[in-house]
C-alpha cells in the first residue's frame, strides 16, 4: 500500500509530462486553427479539397498496390523452397526498416527521368530526350507500391507462419482444391494479419511526404499541401491543413481498427506451420526461382542504384548510359569536409540522444503502468500511442505552434529556430515504438523475478539494474533501434523545424540533389542505410 | 472360407526421411468395415502410415489401394479418405454448421447440404449446434464436430489422428466406447493411430503394433497379449516380467532365450523363484506384489490381496511363459 501511495504522485507526474509533451501541442494547434478566418479559406479553396482527396485516395491505392506486390510475394516465401529462398526473403524485407526518403531517391536515380532506366531507354531507342518523367500521381504510387508491399509482406509471411499445417490437409481431406483451400480457408484466417497490413500500409501512405514531395510536381497532397503553405507564410491555414489531415488519419484508424476482427482466429491454431513444398518438377522449380530471384532484384534495384550512384565522383557522369568513372571521392568528402561532416554528426547525435529521451520515458511508463498499476495508466498508454496514428507531418506542424511562443505560465517557450526543437520532436515520434516494446517486455517479465531479487535482500535500484533491465534487454533493444533509425533517416519533421546549425544528413542530402550532386546525396543515403541496418541489426540480436 | 481380397490395402509402403530413419516397408490389410488401431510408441512410424493412408505423405515406394483401385498417386482431395486430426483442425472463422459442409460443397442443392449437414450432426449427437462458433465448444463436442465433419462427405475409409488424446482422461473411456459404437453402426471401415495400448484394445478389431518404422506383428487383442510375436510386442502390450539367466531357465527356457511372464500368470506356492515381498499395491480386486528374488531380479505377481505381505518369503512359481531369443546386444 504505501508503495502504491509513492508510485502514484510519479505516476501524476510522468502522465503530466506526456500530456504537455504530446497532446498539449495538439490542442494549441486545435485552438490556433480556430481562430482566424482560416477555416474559411481552407473551406473555400478548392486546391486544399482536392490536396485532402489526394491524400485519401493514394493511401487506398497504395494499400491495394502494396497487397497486390506483398501478399504473393509472401506466399512465394513462405511456402515454397527454392535456391536462395532464405537470403533473398530477409532480404526483401530491408525496405521496411531503410529510411523513406533514401527509399525515395534511390527510387530516382534508377527510374527518373536521368536514372539508369530511362537513360537506358533512351540510348536503346536513340531518342533525344529521356523517354518520360517521373512526376504525378502515378510517380507516388509506385513508390508507395515499390516502398510498402513490405509491410503486407511481412504481416503475411508471419501470419503464414502461424497457420496450422492440419487446417490445410483438413481442407484438402474435404475435398478442396488449391485455390478453395486458399480462398476459404487461409485469407479468412490470414485476416488479422492482413488488416493490420493495411491499416500500417494506409497510415504510413498518408503520412508519406518524401515521395509527394520529389516526385508530386503539382501533384498535392495534404503533406506537401501543409509544407507549401508554411513556405509561403501562411501559418493559419498550415494549422488547419495539418488538422484535416490528423481528422482523416483518426478516421482512417478507427475504420481500419473495425476490420481487424477478432483475435480468436490464430487462437485455437495448436499445430505447427505446414512444411514447406520443396518443388519437385525442374520446370515448375526453375520457374519458381526465377520469379523469386527476378522479383528480389528488382525490388532491391533502387538500393543497389544508390550504392553505384554514391560511387560516381562529382561532374563525370553527363551523357552516358553508364558512369565512366567510379571512385570513393564522395565518401571521402563527406568524412574530410566539415560543411558534410557536421549534418552526419549532427544527425548521430539527435538520434542518439532522442532515443535515449524516448527509452526513460518508455521505462518509466513500463515501470509505473505495467508494474505499479497506476491509476492514470491507460491515460499514460493512450498517449504513449497517439505520434503513431498522426503523421509525422502534423507533430511537426504542432510542436511548431506550440513552442513558437513565449509564455512560461502557459509552459510554453521558444524553441523553434533552436537546436532542441528537431531532438525533441524526434523523441515524440520515437514514444510509440519505444512505449508499445518495453511496455510488452513489462507484462512478459515474471513479477515473481523481482519479488525474488528483493526476497534475496536486494533494494529497488539493484533489483531494476540486476534483475529488470537485463530482462528486458531484448524488448528494449527493439525499441531504441527502431526509434533511433527513425530518427536518423527523418525527413517530414525535419524539413519542418531544422535549423542550419543542426540540419541533419536528409537536408543535406535534399541540398545536394538541388545542386545537382547526386554522388553526394548517394553517399549520404548510403550512409543512412548502411547505418540503419547496422542498428537494427544490433536492435534484433536476442 | 475363400478370403475376400481386403478392403483397403497398404502394400510394401515405404518412406525414407533421411539416413537413419526410414518408415516401412509395411504391408497391411485392412477387411470392410473394420476398424484397425495403429498402435507403437512415438517415432515409430504410425502417424506417418496413417499421412500416407490418407495421401498426405508421399511413399517413396508401394501402394495404396482402397476397394481394389490404386490411389497412391491420387492427391487427398480426390481420395475420399475422411480424417479427424490430433487437434481437431477445426476452421475457426467458420461454424459448426459451416465446418461440417465444408467437404459437402458442389454435392448438390443448399437443401441437400443442409440435410447432410443436419445429419452428420445428429449421427454425433450435436443436433442443435449448427450455428455455434468452434472455440465456445469443450474438447469433446470439438471432437465430436471433427467427427461429423469428416464423415459428412460419406468417405470411404477414416482415418483418425490419436482421436482421443486431446480429451480429459475420464472423458477418454467413455468418448472411446461411443467412438466405437458409431463407427459400427455406420459400417465405415476405419484406421487410428494410438499410442495407448488399452485405447487400441478397446477400439480396434485388430491391432498393428509398430516399432521404429517396422511392423511387428497385426492381430486381435488376444493374439498380441497372448501370442506376441517379438519380445517387443510382449512387453509393449501389458505388463510383463522379463528373466534371463538362471530365473529363466528355472522357468524353463532354453540356453540363449529369456522368459515373459504376465503378473496374472505368477503366484506364491511351495515351490519356485525364491524371494521377499517388497512391495504390495492394493487395486482392489486384486494386488500387485514386488518380488525381490534371491538373483537379485524384480518380478511383478498379480494375485489375490491377502495371498502375502510385505516381508514375507515367498516362492513364485508361473502358470505360462513365453520364451524369446535373447536379443543381442
Amino acid at each position: 500500500m504505501t508503495r502504491r501511495g509513492r508510485s502514484e504522485p510519479a505516476g501524476l507526474a510522468l502522465a503530466a509530462l506526456l500530456t504537455w509533451l504530446v497532446l498539449y501541442p495538439i490542442v494549441l494547434l486545435v485552438i490556433d486553427g480556430m481562430q482566424g478566418d482560416a477555416l474559411k479559406s481552407f473551406a473555400m479553396r478548392a486546391g486544399e479539397w482536392s490536396a485532402l482527396w489526394a491524400s485519401v485516395w493514394i493511401s487506398l491505392a497504395s494499400v491495394a498496390l502494396a497487397a497486390l506486390v506483398g501478399i504473393p510475394l509472401a506466399f512465394l516465401f513462405e511456402w515454397f523452397e527454392f535456391p536462395g529462398r532464405k537470403v533473398l526473403g530477409a532480404l526483401i524485407a530491408l525496405p521496411a526498416v531503410l529510411p523513406p526518403f533514401v527509399g525515395v531517391i534511390a527510387f530516382l536515380f534508377l527510374y527518373g527521368e536521368s536514372g539508369f532506366v530511362a537513360r537506358f531507354l533512351q540510348s536503346l531507342l536513340g531518342l533525344s530526350q529521356s523517354p518520360w518523367r517521373l512526376q504525378g500521381a502515378g510517380a507516388i504510387l509506385l513508390v508507395h507500391g515499390y516502398s510498402m508491399y513490405v509491410y503486407f509482406y511481412l504481416f503475411t509471411r508471419a501470419g503464414l507462419a502461424r497457420l496450422d499445417a492440419a487446417m490445410l490437409e483438413a481442407a484438402e481431406a474435404l475435398g478442396a482444391g488449391r485455390l478453395r483451400t486458399i480462398g476459404s480457408v487461409v485469407l479468412p484466417l490470414l485476416r488479422p494479419s492482413l488488416a493490420g497490413a493495411a491499416l500500417l500500409t494506409f497510415m504510413t501512405s498518408l503520412g508519406s511526404f518524401s515521395a509527394p514531395y520529389v516526385f508530386g510536381g503539382g501533384f498535392r497532397v495534404m503533406t506537401t499541401q501543409i509544407f507549401a503553405s508554411k513556405q509561403n507564410g501562411e501559418l493559419g491555414l498550415a494549422t488547419v491543413e495539418t488538422m484535416a489531415l490528423a481528422l482523416v488519419a483518426l478516421a482512417g484508424l478507427v475504420l481500419l481498427r473495425r476490420t481487424e476482427g477478432d483475435a480468436i482466429l490464430v487462437g485455437l491454431g495448436k499445430g505447427t506451420a505446414p512444411r514447406r513444398r520443396v518443388l519437385r518438377r525442374p520446370l515448375v522449380r526453375a520457374a519458381a526461382t526465377v520469379v523469386g530471384w527476378g522479383l528480389a532484384v528488382t525490388l532491391l534495384l533502387p538500393h543497389l542504384t544508390l550504392i553505384l550512384v554514391s560511387l560516381v565522383p562529382y561532374a563525370t557522369w553527363t551523357t552516358e548510359t553508364l558512369p565512366p568513372v567510379l571512385g570513393l571521392d564522395n565518401y571521402r568528402r563527406l568524412f574530410s569536409e566539415p560543411e558534410r561532416l557536421e549534418p552526419l554528426l549532427n544527425s548521430f547525435w539527435m538520434a542518439l540522444a532522442s532515443t535515449a529521451g524516448a527509452v526513460t520515458v518508455a521505462l518509466a511508463s513500463g515501470w509505473l503502468v505495467v508494474r505499479r498499476r497506476v491509476r492514470l495508466r491507460g491515460w499514460i498508454e493512450g498517449l504513449l500511442a497517439i505520434p503513431w496514428a498522426l503523421p509525422g507531418t502534423v507533430f511537426a506542424v504542432a510542436l511548431a505552434t506550440a513552442f513558437s511562443v513565449s509564455a512560461p505560465l502557459e509552459l510554453r517557450w521558444i524553441l523553434v529556430g533552436t537546436v532542441l526543437i528537431l531532438p525533441l520532436a524526434y523523441l515524440v515520434r520515437g514514444l510509440p515504438v519505444t512505449g508499445r516494446a518495453i511496455l510488452a517486455g513489462f507484462r512478459q517479465l515474471d513479477p515473481a523475478l523481482e519479488e525474488a531479487a528483493a526476497s534475496l535482500g536486494a533494494g529497488p535500484w539493484r533489483t531494476l539494474r540486476r534483475v529488470t533491465l537485463p530482462q528486458l534487454r531484448p524488448a528494449l533493444a527493439a525499441g531504441a533501434s527502431l526509434a533511433f533509425v527513425g530518427a536518423l533517416g527523418d525527413f517530414v519533421t525535419s524539413i519542418l523545424l531544422y535549423t542550419y546549425r543542426n540540419r541533419p544528413i536528409s537536408m543535406e542530402i535534399n541540398a545536394a540533389l538541388r545542386v545537382n550532386e547526386i554522388g553526394v546525396a548517394a553517399a549520404f543515403g548510403v550512409v543512412l542505410m548502411v547505418a540503419s541496418a547496422v542498428v537494427l541489426g544490433i536492435g534484433a540480436r536476442r | 472360407m475363400v478370403a475376400e481380397a481386403p478392403f483397403l490395402v497398404l502394400d510394401q509402403l515405404r518412406v525414407q526421411f533421411n539416413d537413419t530413419v526410414t518408415i516401412g516397408p509395411v504391408s497391411l490389410g485392412i477387411q470392410r468395415g473394420e476398424i484397425l488401431a495403429l498402435l507403437g510408441p512415438s517415432g515409430s512410424g504410425k502417424t506417418t502410415l496413417l499421412r500416407m493412408l490418407a495421401g498426405f505423405e508421399r511413399p517413396d515406394g508401394g501402394r495404396v489401394s482402397i476397394e481394389g483401385e490404386d490411389v497412391t498417386a491420387v492427391p487427398p482431395a480426390q481420395r475420399r479418405v475422411g480424417m479427424v486430426f490430433q487437434h481437431y483442425a477445426l476452421f475457426p472463422h467458420l461454424d459448426v454448421g459451416e465446418n461440417v459442409a465444408f467437404g459437402l460443397a458442389g454435392s448438390g442443392a443448399r437443401a441437400t447440404v443442409d440435410g447432410k449437414v443436419r445429419d452428420a450432426l445428429a449421427l454425433v449427437d450435436l443436433a442443435s449446434f449448427e450455428r455455434r462458433k468452434v472455440h465456445e465448444l469443450s474438447g469433446g463436442q470439438q471432437q465430436r464436430v471433427a467427427l461429423a465433419r469428416a464423415l459428412a462427405p460419406a468417405p470411404r475409409v477414416l482415418a483418425l489422428d490419436e482421436p482421443l488424446s486431446n480429451l480429459d482422461p475420464s472423458l477418454r473411456e467413455r468418448t472411446r466406447r461411443e467412438l466405437r459404437q458409431l463407427v459400427k453402426r455406420i459400417g465405415i471401415t476405419a484406421v487410428f493411430v494410438t499410442h495407448e495400448q488399452e485405447e487400441a484394445f478397446d477400439l480396434g478389431d485388430r491391432i498393428a503394433v509398430l516399432q521404429a518404422g517396422r511392423l511387428e506383428q497385426v492381430g486381435t487383442p488376444e493374439d498380441l497379449y497372448e501370442r506376441p510375436a517379438s519380445l517387443f510386442v510382449g512387453m509393449f502390450v501389458g505388463r510383463a516380467n522379463v528373466l534371463r539367466g538362471a530365473a529363466a531357465r528355472a522357468l524353463g527356457a532354453a540356453p540363449g532365450h529369456l522368459v515373459l511372464v504376465r503378473p496374472e500368470q505368477l503366484r506364491f506356492g511351495a515351490n519356485g523363484l525364491r524371494g521377499v515381498v517388497a512391495e504390495r499395491r492394493y487395486t482392489g480386486s486384486t494386488a500387485f506384489f514386488t518380488v525381490a528374488l534371491e538373483s537379485g531380479e524384480r518380478l511383478e505377481v498379480e494375485a489375490a490381496p491377502d495371498a502375502a505381505r510385505v516381508g514375507d518369503q515367498v516362492a513364485v512359481g508361473a502358470g505360462g511363459t513365453l520364451s524369446f531369443p535373447e536379443p543381442r546386444v
